[in-house]
C-alpha cells in the first residue's frame, strides 16, 4: 500500500517537473503539505500500517508518537525547503533535476521512519546515504568544492553503514528475526556486554549521521557548500535522523530501564554517552566562533545543537529526554529560519564572506528580522523557542546531579551567544559597502518562509506546551515517567517557568521603555557617514567597518587549543591508506613476475590449508 | 490593582536607588582620589538634561529599538529577582530565567551599537561579549554549588534557604562567595575589568553614538542593571533581607567594596581579563562544588 502511494507520487513528481518547473515546485510542496496532514491525524499508539515478506523476513511499516513527530518534521520542512525553489527557477539551475531529488530525500527519510524492522531500515538508511550524497554534491558556488566535501560524507557514511550491517547480522544469528518488536522483547535475554557491544556497532552511523564528535568531520563543508533550499533541508531535519535513531534505539528497542543500567567497564554507559554528547557541544561552538563563512558557522553550530539534543537522552532524566525532543524540533525551526535569511542575501549579493558584507539591515530588513529571530533563539535567550528547550536540559540535568554536564551546556551556550553576535554584526550591521548601494529586497519566495518561522520559533516559545505535550505521548509509548509539562511550561511542583507570564513582562516592560523613549524629543535619522571619528571626516571611502577577526583576543586564547583536529588524523590516516595502495600498485606494475610469484605462493598456501588432513 | 501597583512602585524605587547609587559611587571615588566629587543626586540631573535635548540622531530603527530593548529587558530582570522579600514573578521563573533574561537588554545594546557603524563601537561590543563569557563560566559554577545545596533553581528558594537555616553562604561557601565578588566585579563592568568603556582607549565603546535621551536611557538602564546584580548577590549569598532598610544596608556595603576595588586597580587587557577569570574564580567555584558535591 506504502509503495504504491509512494510510485505514484514519484511518477507524478517526475511528470510535473517534466512538464513546467514551477509546476514541479507546487506538485512537491502539494505531496509534501498532504503526508504532513498524514502523520497531524495519526494516533500517538503504536499501528502497523503494513507488513510484507521479503526474502523469508517479515517486514513492519508502522506510526507511533514518534514516527509522528518525526513524519510532520521531515513532510512540513520539506514543503518550506521545496518552496524556497520559486526563487530558483530564473536563476537558470537545473531545477527540475534538483526537485525530483529533493521528494526523492524526503521519501527516503519518510520511509525511513515508518520502517519497524531492521531489513527495512537498513535498506532505507542506505537509500538516504546515497540521496543524502546526490543532494549535496550539487554546489552553491561554481566550483568543486561540494562534490568534494560529498565523497567524504559518502565514504564516511559507507564504513558506517558496515557497522550496522554486523549488527544486523548479528541480531539475526542470535534471534533469527528483525522485527523490532520481537528484538526489542527478546533483548532481556542478553547479558550487559552483549548489549553495550551491539549498541556501539549501530551507534556508529547514527553518531556519523548526527554529526557527534568525533564523526562529525564532514558536516560543515558537505552542508555549507549545498545551495540554500538543500542546506536549511539537510542541516534541520536530515542530520535529526541520526538522532531519530539513537531515539529509537535506545528507547524503543533496548527500552529505558535497561537502557539506564548499561555499564562499559564499571561506568554507566549513558553517563559515557552524555560526556560524548557535551563535547559535541562545546567544541564545535568554539570552532564556529572562528568562521568567516556565513554558512559554515551556522552548520558549525547545527553540529554543536545536536550534542544538545542528546545529551539530555543519556543524563537528564524525564524532563532531559523532553528538552533534548523539544530541541530536536525548536531547532529545526530556527536553523532553517537562519539559512533562509542567509539564503536571501547569497541570492543577492553571491557572496557569506563574514568579512565582506555588512550594514545590510538597510537593504534587506526581512533578511536581517529573520536572522534576529533566529539567532534569539539559537542562542537560547527568552522569550524564544530554543531557550524553553534548552531549560528543561539545564533542569534535567541539574535535577540529576550531572554539574558539569549542565555547565557544558552552559558554556556552549555563552560560546553560541558570542558567535551569533558576530555573525549578525558581520552581515547586517555596520557600515554598509557602497557596492550594494542598489542592492534589491530579500526574494520573493524567501519572504513566507521567513514569516512562517518566525511566527513558529514565536509560538513555540509562547506555548512550548504544543510540542512537549506530543513528547509526553512519545514518553508514555515508551513506558517512561512524563515530564509534568503544562501549555506554558511544567507543572508548578516541579519548578518555576512560566513562558506566557515571562514573554508578556518582557512584552510589557517593552512598552513601558518605548513610552519612556517617545516621551523624549524628536530624533533625526542620519546617513552612516556622518559619525564620531575622532575629528576626521567619514567617507564612502573610509572603510570603516570592524569585522573580520572580531574577537582577535580571545581568538589568541583559543586557537593554539584547536590546533588539534580529529580531522586531519582522518585524513593523515586516508593519506597512509592511499600510499599504501599506491606503493603496492607501483609494485606490480609493468613488473608481472612478481606478481605470478605472490599467485604462486598464496595458491600453495590455500592449496596446502586446504588439503593439509589428505596429504599427510 | 494593589499588584500593579506595588510593581510600580518596585520599578520607580530600583530605578531611583540605582541613580542614587551611581552618584554615591561617583562621590565615593572622588572622595578616594581626595577630590570633593559631585552631589550624590547629580544622576537625577544628568538624566533630566539628557532628556530634554533638543538635538537627537538616530542611526536607524534598531538604533532606536536598542535602548528599548535594553531598558525594557533589565525592568523584565528586575521584576523576576526577588529583593526585600518581595516576590513580583519570581514564582514563574527561576535563576536560570533570570540568567538569561539578563542577556536581552545585553543584546539589544549590542545591536543597536552595531547599527551605528563605528568601529570603536563593534570593539567594544566585542570586548563586552568576550568579558561575559569570561564571569559567566565561573557564575555557572557558583550558583550550581548553591542549587546542589538548595535542591531548587529558584532563586526566592535560595534565599529563603539561608534564612530558614540561620546562615549565610557567605560564610558556608567562602571560595564561591569570593569568586562571586571577581563576578560581580565583571558584571558591573568596574575596573579592572571596564575593558568595554575604556573611554581613553576605544570613545567610551558602545556608547559612543549615543547622546540625548538615547543616553539618558542607557543611565536607566545602568542604574536599574546595578540594583538587579547587587540584589541577586544578596539573595545568593547574604541570605537575601527582610525588609528594605536591610536591602538597601547591605546593597550600599557590598557596592562599596566593589568601588574600593574599583579605585584601585588599573584596567586589564581583554587577555588579561579572559585568563583572570579562567583561573582564579573558575579554580574558586571548582572547589566549590566539590566540597557540595563530597559533603
Amino acid at each position: 500500500m506504502i509503495f504504491d502511494y509512494a510510485l505514484l507520487a514519484l511518477l507524478i513528481v517526475i511528470v510535473g517537473a517534466a512538464i513546467n518547473k514551477r509546476l514541479g515546485v507546487i506538485i512537491n510542496m502539494l505531496i509534501m503539505g498532504a503526508a504532513f496532514v498524514w502523520f497531524y491525524t495519526m494516533p500517538n499508539m503504536f499501528r502497523p500500517i503494513q507488513t510484507n515478506v521479503i526474502f523469508g523476513y517479515e517486514i513492519v511499516f508502522r506510526t507511533d508518537a514518534l514516527a509522528r513527530l518525526f513524519g510532520m518534521l521531515i513532510s512540513g520542512f520539506g514543503f518550506i525547503s521545496a518552496s524556497l525553489f520559486f526563487s530558483y527557477v530564473r536563476k537558470g539551475r537545473n531545477i527540475k533535476y534538483m526537485n525530483v531529488l529533493l521528494f526523492f530525500k524526503f521519501a527516503a527519510m519518510i520511509l525511513l521512519i515508518l520502517s519497524y524492522d531492521f531489513l527495512s531500515f537498513f535498506f532505507s538508511w542506505e537509500l538516504i546515504t546515497i540521496i543524502t550524497f546526490l543532494v549535496m554534491s550539487v554546489g552553491e558556488w561554481n566550483n568543486k568544492d561540494a562534490l568534494k566535501a560529498s565523497y567524504k560524507y559518502l565514504i564516511m557514511s559507507a564504513i558506517a553503514s558496515f557497522f550496522m550491517m554486523a549488527a544486523m547480522f548479528i541480531i539475526l544469528k542470535l534471534f533469527g528475526t528483525l522485527k523490532f518488536e520481537d528484538i526489542s522483547f527478546m533483548m532481556s535475554r542478553l547479558s550487559n556486554g552483549q548489549i553495550v557491544g551491539l549498541t556501539l556497532l549501530v551507534l556508529v552511523p547514527f553518531l556519523t549521521k548526527a554529526g557527534v564528535l568525533p564523526l562529525h568531520t564532514w558536516v560543515a563543508d558537505a552542508y555549507a557548500n549545498s545551495i540554500t533550499p538543500y542546506t536549511s533541508y539537510l542541516t534541520s531535519v536530515s542530520s535529526r535522523i541520526g538522532t531519530y535513531g539513537i531515539i529509537l534505539w535506545f528507547f524503543s528497542i533496548i527500552g529505558h530501564t535497561y537502557f539506564t543500567k548499561l555499564k562499559i567497564g564499571g561506568m554507566s554507559f549513558p553517563y559515557l554517552f552524555a560526556w560524548l554528547a557535551a563535547l559535541t557541544m562545546v567544541i564545535p561552538t568554539f570552532i564556529a566562533l572562528l568562521q568567516n563563512s556565513g554558512k559554515k558557522l551556522l552548520t558549525w553550530h547545527g553540529i554543536g545543537q545536536g550534542g544538545y539534543m542528546l545529551v539530555g537522552l543519556g543524563a537528564g532524566g524525564a524532563l532531559g529526554f523532553t528538552g533534548s525532543m523539544f530541541h530536536v524540533v525548536n531547532y529545526a525551526v530556527y536553523i532553517a529560519l537562519l539559512f533562509v535569511s542567509i539564503g536571501a542575501v547569497i541570492y543577492r549579493t553571491g557572496t557569506d564572506d563574514l568579512n565582506e558584507l555588512g550594514g545590510l539591515i538597510k537593504r534587506m530588513p526581512l533578511a536581517f528580522l529573520g536572522t534576529l529571530i533566529g539567532i534569539i533563539g539559537l542562542a537560547g535567550i527568552p522569550p524564544l523557542n530554543g531557550f524553553v528547550s534548552k531549560w528543561f536540559i539545564y533542569k534535567g540535568l541539574i535535577g540529576t546531579r550531572h554539574v558539569f554536564l549542565a555547565d557544558m551546556a552552559f558554556i556552549g551556550t555563552l560560546g553560541t551567544i558570542l558567535s551569533v553576535y558576530k555573525y549578525i554584526h558581520n552581515v547586517f550591521l555596520g557600515q554598509l559597502p557602497e557596492r550594494y548601494k542598489n542592492l534589491q529586497g530579500t526574494p520573493k519566495s524567501f519572504r513566507a518562509p521567513i514569516w512562517i518561522l518566525s511566527a513558529l520559533c514565536v509560538l513555540f516559545g509562547v506555548y512550548p506546551g504544543i510540542v512537549t505535550q506530543l513528547i509526553a505521548a512519545v514518553q508514555q509509548n515508551f513506558g517512561m515517567i512524563q515530564s509534568p509539562v503544562t501549555v506554558h511550561g511544567i507543572a508548578a511542583a516541579a519548578g518555576h517557568l512560566n513562558m506566557l507570564v515571562v514573554s508578556l513582562t518582557f512584552s510589557g516592560t517593552l512598552v513601558l521603555a518605548g513610552i519612556i523613549f517617545f516621551l523624549g524629543g524628536r530624533r533625526k535619522y542620519v546617513d552612516q557617514y556622518d559619525n564620531y571619528a575622532g575629528g576626521e571626516k567619514v567617507t564612502p571611502e573610509t572603510l570603516y567597518h570592524y569585522s573580520a577577526e572580531f574577537y582577535a583576543p580571545l581568538y589568541r586564547i583559543i586557537k593554539p587549543v584547536l590546533r588539534y583536529s580529529v580531522d586531519s588524523f582522518y585524513m593523515w590516516t586516508a593519506n597512509l591508506v592511499q600510499r599504501l595502495s599506491n606503493f603496492v600498485y607501483e609494485y606490480f606494475n609493468y613488473n608481472f613476475s612478481r606478481a605470478f610469484y605472490f599467485i604462486i605462493i598464496f595458491s600453495a598456501l590455500i592449496f596446502v590449508y586446504r588439503f593439509k588432513g589428505m596429504l599427510w | 490593582m494593589v499588584i500593579a501597583l506595588k510593581i510600580t512602585l518596585y520599578i520607580l524605587s530600583a530605578t531611583a536607588l540605582g541613580l542614587l547609587y551611581m552618584g554615591y559611587a561617583r562621590k565615593f571615588v572622588a572622595r578616594i582620589d581626595r577630590r570633593y566629587g559631585p552631589p550624590i543626586y547629580q544622576q537625577f540631573i544628568d538624566i533630566l538634561k539628557l532628556f530634554s535635548k533638543k538635538n537627537l540622531i538616530s542611526h536607524g530603527v534598531i538604533f532606536d529599538l536598542s535602548v528599548m530593548m535594553g531598558l525594557g529587558g533589565i525592568i523584565a530582570t528586575l521584576l523576576f529577582v526577588p529583593a526585600a522579600n518581595f516576590y513580583s514573578f519570581s514564582n514563574y521563573g527561576d535563576l536560570l530565567v533570570i540568567l538569561y533574561l539578563l542577556m536581552i537588554p545585553a543584546l539589544g545594546m549590542a545591536l543597536g551599537a552595531g547599527e551605528a557603524a563605528n568601529p570603536n563601537a563593534s570593539i567594544g561590543i566585542s570586548r563586552a561579549l568576550i568579558l561575559m563569557l569570561g564571569y559567566e563560566i565561573p557564575f555557572t559554577f557558583i550558583f550550581m554549588a548553591i542549587m546542589l545545596t538548595v535542591k531548587s533553581t529558584s532563586l526566592a528558594q535560595m534565599a529563603v534557604f539561608q534564612q530558614t537555616h540561620g546562615f549565610w553562604f557567605l560564610w558556608k561557601m567562602p571560595f564561591a562567595a569570593l569568586a562571586m565578588i571577581a563576578v560581580l566585579q565583571g558584571q558591573l563592568g568596574e575596573k579592572p575589568f571596564d575593558i568595554m568603556v575604556a573611554p581613553h582607549e576605544i570613545a567610551t565603546g558602545p556608547m559612543v553614538e549615543f547622546g540625548g535621551k538615547y543616553l539618558g536611557m542607557l543611565f536607566l538602564f545602568k542604574a536599574i542593571s546595578i540594583f538587579v546584580e547587587l540584589t541577586i548577590f544578596i539573595d545568593l549569598f547574604l541570605g537575601g533581607a527582610h525588609n528594605v532598610i536591610d536591602l538597601v544596608i547591605k546593597q550600599v556595603i557590598l557596592f562599596s567594596i566593589v568601588l574600593m576595588i574599583n579605585a584601585v586597580y588599573p584596567r586589564f587587557r581583554t587577555e588579561q581579563t579572559v585568563k583572570f577569570y579562567l583561573l582564579i574564580p573558575n579554580t574558586l567555584a571548582l572547589i566549590e562544588i566539590i566540597r557540595v558535591l563530597v559533603r
